[in-house]
């Protein structure tokens, strides 16, 4: 069956919670969701950029780990605009399946 | 026979594993010459005289684990530098990011004693990588590029440049005739005054 969400906003929700990069985002939705939505690489990281270029959301880098090969995590952070659109987003799915209002 | 067919086994496994690493060699005796066999500094003694199926069969299971761990780590080596090489053509921003990820997640899978046939699924891992990095890249640089106007022929270009100028040069004369209507009108609305005054 095809994902009830999209992937952008599946991660805009799980972005609510606190900053957090591709891997812990995407571990985020699937613990949500109870593992109905799994995004995979093809579609969490082009997501997260596209949200960034619409100015939802913004992203720092840390610092770079052994693990990574010296590559730094990208931080994601939902900006002011963004938090707004996840809130707008709680309110519409709650009121198509006639959930009451979230507060 | 059998004892010959199983010791031929065990040589193939330990001539494959040879193969597929120098170090190997220092971790294993030569067993071709001698009985005993050094894994990680536990001795194996080939007694044909005892039980040696069962001997084998620990040789085996010993065999399977150092195998399997070494091509794990031997894997996960690969693929960094398969990354590395990736890193050099596609956009920094998809390649630390994606590539950074995945790097943690073959760690993790190579790390795991409890994880299965780690190996292939660092191959898995690494493949599916690679084949998102190039996907996303391309995306990417196709939005960068289709979210900017598009760039026209020098000609186009050219002529656009001179209708920008043609506009920029009739506002500046209205604003001058506006600022001369302008200075006009006030010098009439004053000019009476004065007369009176």
């Amino acid at each position: 069956m095809e994902s009830p969400i999209s992937a952008k906003a599946a991660l805009l929700q799980a972005l609510i919670r606190g900053e957090g990069y591709g891997l812990d985002l995407i571990e985020r939705v699937k613990e949500r969701t109870h593992g109905k939505v799994a995004l995979g690489q093809g579609s969490a990281y082009p997501a997260l950029r596209e949200l960034e270029r619409e100015g939802l959301v913004k992203s720092r880098e840390a610092d770079p780990t052994p693990e990574r090969g010296g590559r730094p995590r990208v931080y994601y952070k939902l900006t002011a605009a963004g938090q707004k659109a996840a809130m707008n987003h709680q309110e519409v799915i709650a009121g198509l399946f006639g959930l009451p209002e979230i507060a | 026979m059998k004892l010959w067919y199983e010791r031929w086994l065990i040589r193939k496994r330990i001539r494959l594993l040879y193969r597929s690493s120098p170090d190997a060699r220092k971790s294993f005796g030569s067993f071709a010459r001698s009985t005993v066999i050094m894994v990680d500094d536990i001795a194996l003694t080939i007694d044909q005289q005892k039980d040696v199926n069962a001997l084998f069969a620990a040789q085996q299971a010993l065999i399977d684990v150092v195998a399997e761990e070494h091509s794990a780590f031997r894997r996960a080596a690969q693929a960094r530098q398969v990354f590395d090489w990736l890193e050099v053509v596609f956009p920094r921003r998809v390649t630390s990011e994606e590539i950074g990820d995945a790097l943690e997640i073959i760690h993790g899978l190579a790390t795991d004693p409890e994880c299965s046939r780690p190996g292939l699924k660092i191959a898995v891992k690494t493949v599916t990588t690679i084949f998102w990095v190039v996907l996303n890249s391309i995306r990417l640089i196709s939005s960068s590029l289709l979210a900017r106007k598009p760039s026209s022929s020098f000609h186009v270009s050219c002529s656009a440049l001179r209708q920008a100028r043609g506009q920029v040069r009739s506002k500046i004369s209205v604003r001058g005739a506006a600022a001369q209507m302008g200075s006009c009108q006030s010098a009439a609305a004053e000019s009476p005054t004065r007369g009176t005054g």
